[in-house]
C-alpha cells in the first residue's frame, strides 16, 4: 500500500547493487540535471528554468502513478510539459522579465553565454517561437512531433519556425 | 556557419548547464505530495474509512475539507479488501493505492540493505513465489498468452507489455521487465548505446537481437537487454536464469 512514495531498491547478494528505482523521487534525481539545462534553453535564464522544472515536476508528481500509467516515457512527457507550461504560463512573465534580475555570483559561465549574439536572438523570440526552435533543435523533434507536444497544428509549427529563424537570420546579420 | 548547426551547437553548450540546488529534489517530492494531498484528501478518508470501518461515517471523516472527492467513482469499483491472492487484482486497484499513501505516510528512502535481499523491482523479486507475487498488488493484469506453464502479467510501472512480469507456477517471478527511465546499477537504461552496455558489462553475450548479462545472486539471473535499429538500448528485463517459462 505504501510503495508509491518509497525508494524502491534491492541489492544483490555479492555486494553490487542492482539498484532500479520505479518512484518518483528517484525520478527527480535522475532528471534533474537534464530538465534544467532543457529548461534553460527554454526559458532562456537559469532562474526560470529552475521555477519551470519545480512547478512542473511537482504537477507531474502529483499524478505520477497516472504518468506511469499513461504508458509514455515520463522524461519525454515531463519535457513537452515543460515546453508547454512555459509557452503558455510563462509568456508574460518573462515579458516582464526581459532585461531580468541576474545572479551574478554563481553564473559565471552563464554570464558568457549571455553575451553570444545567437542566445540573446533566441532569448528575444516569442516564447512559442522558440519552444518550437528549442524543441526542433534541443530535442531533435519533427513538426508532426513538436505540433502534437504544443498541440497546435503542422502548419503553426512551420510558420513559427520560419518566422524564429528569420527573425535569427536578421538579428544576427545586423550584430 | 550554418545558423541550423549554431543552433545546435549552442544547445549542446556545456554553459547551458545550470547547477542543481541541494535539496530542491526533496522540496519537489513534497510539493507534488502536497499537491496531491490536496486532490485527494476526501477520496483518501474516503478510502480510509471503507478500509479500516467498513464504510461508515465517511461524512465526518471527510468533513473538514471542501474539496469535491476527485475520483470517487472509481470506489464503486474498488475490490474488497483483499486477503487472498487467488485473483489477480484489476486495473483499478492502482487509484487504491496512490489514495491510500496520502492517508499513511511512510519515511522516504527506507531502503533494505540487506545482501541477501534476492534481486528484484521494487516489491518484486526475482524467485518470489506465484502466491505473494499475486499478493503485492503490482500486477495489474494477466495476459491470455501462455509462455509455457507460466503466465504474463502487466505491471503497474510498465502496464503496456502484457507480459511485463511473468510467474511461473514452480519457479515464481520469472522476468520483471523495467519501466523505461529505470537504470541498472551501472546505469545503463534505455537509450543507453551498445557501446556503454559492453563497457559497463564486459560479459555481454548476444541474445537474440540483444543481449544478456549473467549476474551473481541467488537465484541465478541475469540482465537481458534488448537493442533497437539505432544500437540503442531499447528495454531491459531481469530474468531467472533456470525456469520453465518460455522467455522469447
Amino acid at each position: 500500500m505504501t510503495a508509491v512514495l518509497h525508494a524502491e531498491w534491492t541489492v544483490e547478494r555479492g555486494g553490487e547493487r542492482a539498484e532500479i528505482v520505479g518512484d518518483f523521487a528517484e525520478f527527480v534525481r535522475m532528471s534533474l540535471p537534464g530538465l534544467l539545462r532543457y529548461g534553460h534553453a527554454l526559458t532562456g535564464n537559469p532562474h526560470d528554468a529552475a521555477d519551470l522544472v519545480q512547478s512542473v515536476l511537482e504537477k507531474v508528481g502529483s499524478r505520477w502513478q497516472s504518468v506511469l500509467g499513461k504508458g509514455d516515457e515520463p522524461l519525454a512527457y515531463v519535457r513537452r510539459a515543460m515546453a508547454n507550461t512555459h509557452v503558455s504560463v510563462w509568456r508574460r512573465r518573462r515579458k516582464e522579465n526581459l532585461v531580468s534580475d541576474f545572479p551574478e555570483t554563481a553564473f559565471h559561465d552563464v554570464n558568457r553565454l549571455e553575451h553570444e549574439p545567437l542566445w540573446q536572438a533566441l532569448r528575444d523570440l516569442p516564447p512559442r517561437q522558440r519552444a518550437v526552435v528549442v524543441l526542433r533543435f534541443y530535442e531533435g523533434l519533427s513538426e508532426a512531433e513538436i505540433a502534437a507536444a504544443l498541440g497546435v497544428s503542422k502548419g503553426t509549427v512551420k510558420s513559427q519556425n520560419s518566422k524564429a529563424m528569420a527573425t535569427l537570420r536578421t538579428k544576427l546579420g545586423r550584430d | 556557419m550554418d545558423l541550423d548547426d549554431e543552433l545546435r551547437r549552442l544547445f549542446h553548450d556545456d554553459r547551458l548547464d545550470v547547477a542543481v540546488k541541494p535539496g530542491i529534489d526533496e522540496e519537489i517530492v513534497g510539493g507534488a505530495r502536497r499537491i496531491r494531498r490536496r486532490r485527494n484528501a476526501v477520496t483518501g478518508a474516503f478510502v480510509f474509512a471503507v478500509f479500516a470501518a467498513g464504510g461508515f461515517a465517511v461524512a465526518n471523516i471527510g468533513g473538514s475539507q471542501s474539496l469535491p472527492p476527485a475520483e470517487s467513482g472509481t470506489l464503486t469499483t474498488t475490490p474488497p479488501t483483499s486477503s487472498s491472492a487467488s485473483v489477480p487484482p484489476p486495473v483499478i486497484i492502482t487509484q487504491t493505492h496512490t489514495v491510500t499513501v496520502t492517508v499513511e505516510e511512510p519515511p522516504a528512502g527506507n531502503a533494505p540493505n540487506s545482501n541477501n535481499v534476492p534481486a528484484g523491482y521494487g516489491k518484486l523479486k526475482l524467485g518470489m513465489s506465484q502466491a505473494d507475487a499475486l499478493a503485492s498488488g503490482v500486477l495489474v493484469q494477466p495476459s491470455n498468452t501462455a509462455l509455457g506453464p507460466c503466465a504474463g502479467y502487466r505491471s503497474e510501472s510498465v502496464p503496456a507489455d502484457e507480459a511485463a512480469v511473468v510467474l511461473s507456477p514452480s519457479h515464481g517471478v520469472a522476468r520483471i521487465r523495467l519501466p523505461g527511465f529505470a537504470k541498472t546499477s551501472a546505469a545503463i537504461g534505455a537509450g543507453s548505446t551498445v557501446a556503454e552496455l559492453k563497457a559497463k558489462y564486459p560479459a555481454a553475450v548476444p541474445q537474440g537481437s540483444g543481449f544478456a548479462v549473467d549476474m551473481p545472486g541467488e537465484p541465478a539471473w541475469r540482465y537481458v537487454f534488448s537493442v533497437d535499429g539505432a544500437q540503442k538500448i531499447s528495454g531491459v528485463r531481469m530474468e531467472l536464469k533456470n525456469s520453465d517459462c518460455t522467455l522469447s
